[in-house]
Parts: structure tokens; sequence; C-alpha cells
């Protein structure tokens, strides 16, 4: 005898069948006691993994911040010690006023005009021996 | 073609508890495991968990959901993400132990009211159709669980499973015919 074809609606019933004697007969009282025991022994809030996600993004956050900060003032500190300071001495310049810029001037042509001590070899020659001795110890400091 | 209806479960209520329990009152974790705990032991009997390690998995489904919730962005309702994660814990335990025990068919006649011949007939395709399933890919028996058992429509299926409504409705239809194949 050739077996009936199964209907789609009578595949669903048999479907809607399954489990449902042992759901009928499972004990959801004694689920729900093991879970509340398993979450307190695991320490698992819903508090808690609220906080801890907050915390964890507010920490990524601040560390980001001080990232991008630091890595602004490093760059800075570079940027600055490249400057010319030439350039510097140029824009100091083009402040002063023309008096200023002759004092200027005049301060550089004193400063270029005064005598540089030369050596004098013939000096150190006319010292004594406990002379030469001391002025050697006075330069070893 | 017209399905069951799915079990009226209003999804702002669980939203409710979903919030309260996340606010420190545990008393709203009970109230969630109270309200799915049968729904989820039957789709997992249908999905072949074995009946003696059913409890375990019920808990270990809900502790595994408690632990995540925080990851639930409601893209469905809490149920259906509850019977997804209930599919990785089935799958996780199929790894670890044997299949299921089988019960024998006299066994479970004795709980049902009924005519015996038409009840052994009903069980005995209960027994063809769950043994189907078991040789059904994972994907097709969940979505035609979630369908065929549960009453879904698949774009709730396609979100807790994380695929598309389209793909869903492709697995549906291949598990249909194989299982129609095999009970015939």
């Amino acid at each position: 005898m050739k077996p009936k074809p199964i209907q789609d609606a009578a595949l669903r019933d048999h479907a809607q069948r399954l489990g449902r004697a042992a759901a009928e007969h499972f004990d959801v009282e004694r689920t729900v006691e093991g879970v509340l025991e398993r979450l307190r022994r695991e320490r698992i809030t819903g508090r808690a993994t609220g906080a801890w996600w907050i915390r964890s993004a507010w920490l990524r956050a601040a560390a980001a911040i001080v990232l991008v900060l630091g890595a602004g003032l490093v760059v800075r500190g570079m940027v600055h010690e490249r400057e010319s300071p030439t350039y510097l001495v140029v824009d100091d310049l083009g402040d002063l006023s023309t008096g200023q810029l002759r004092e200027v001037l005049g301060t550089l042509d004193q400063t270029l005009q005064t005598p540089v001590p030369e050596a004098a070899p013939e000096d150190l020659d006319s010292l004594t021996t406990e002379q030469l001795e001391a002025v050697l110890q006075s330069l070893e400091g | 073609m017209p399905l069951a209806s799915p079990v009226a479960v209003p999804a702002d209520d669980d939203a409710q508890l979903i919030a309260a329990w996340q606010g420190g009152d545990e008393r709203a974790a009970a109230e969630l495991v109270r309200r799915h705990a049968r729904v989820l032991a039957r789709f997992l009997v249908g999905a072949g968990a074995p009946e003696a390690d059913l409890d375990d998995l019920v808990q270990e489904t809900f502790i595994r959901a408690f632990r995540a919730i925080g990851s639930f962005r409601r893209q469905c309702q809490f149920r259906t993400w509850l019977l997804a994660i209930g599919g990785n814990a089935l799958k996780d335990l199929g790894r670890r132990v044997a299949r299921r025990r089988i019960v024998p068919l006299d066994e479970r006649l004795e709980s049902r009211d009924g005519d015996p011949h038409q009840l052994a007939e009903a069980t005995e395709t209960e027994e063809r159709l769950r043994r189907g399933l078991e040789r059904l890919p994972r994907m097709q028996r969940e979505v035609f669980l979630l369908r065929a058992q549960q009453g879904l429509e698949y774009d709730e299926i396609a979100a807790a499973l994380d695929t598309s409504p389209g793909a869903a409705r492709v697995h549906y239809h291949h598990a249909v015919k194989r299982l129609k194949g095999w009970l015939q």
C-alpha cells in the first residue's frame, strides 16, 4: 500500500506537539531557584553588567583623550624645536622702532670693538715652579 | 498558509522586567524565567535535547542570556533571542555528551489520554519527525521549529538567527521538503 503524503498542516501539528508533554511536566520553580542560585554564585547582576560597560566606555574615552592631548603636546614641542632662531630674531626686530634699532646696533658695535685679551706666554715664564704648581692646582679645582 | 499564533507575550513587559533586573531587582529575573522556561523547554526537546538534561539546558540558557543581556539590542523579541541562545547551548551540549536516550513508545503513551491506536500513530509520527529533525542541518532545524512550532514570522526568525528573511524562508522550505520525504 502506498503511504499517504503528509500535508503541511499535519506537519505543523506534529511539530507543535513536539516536546509538549515534556514542557508540561517541566518544573519551572525548580529552574527559577537554580537560575537565581547561579546568578548569585557567579555574581551576575544586570546592574554590574551595565555599570561595567559604562565604566569601560568611559575609561576608553578618557584614554583616547589623554592620547590625543599627549600626542598634540609632543608634536607641538617638536615643531617649536625646529623653528629657526633667525625667524624669532627677525620677528622681534620687526617690532622695534627706529630709535630702538639704533640702540641695538650701537650695543653690537661696542661688543665687536671690545679688545679680546691676548694670551701672554711670557707671563708664565716669569712664574716660579711653586707659582706654576699653584696655578695648575687651581685650574684642576 | 495560516500558522499557529505565537503565544502572546507582551514585549513591553519583557523590556520592563529586563530594565528592573538591570536595576538590581532579582525578582524580575525570576519572573523572566517563569514566563519563558516552558516554551524554551519545548523548543529544546523539539531540537533534540535529551529530556534528562532539559533542566540543566534551560538553566544554562537563562544564565547565558542574563550574562549577555547588555548585548540584547531588541532586534527581536526576548523570547526569540532566548530560543536562539538555547540552540547554541544545545549544540555545545551535543559536543560533550552522547545523543539523547530513546524513550520507549509505551512509556510515552502512558502519559496521554484518548484512543490508544490514534495516539500510537501520532506518537510514532512525532518520533519520526524528531528523528528527521535530528538529521537536518542545524539552521534548517531551528528555522523549522521557530516557524512551525513557535509560529514566528520570517523577519523575527532572521533577526534571532542572524540571517535574512529570504534565507530563513529557503531554509524552512528545504526542511519541510526533506521532512515530508522522510515521513511518508
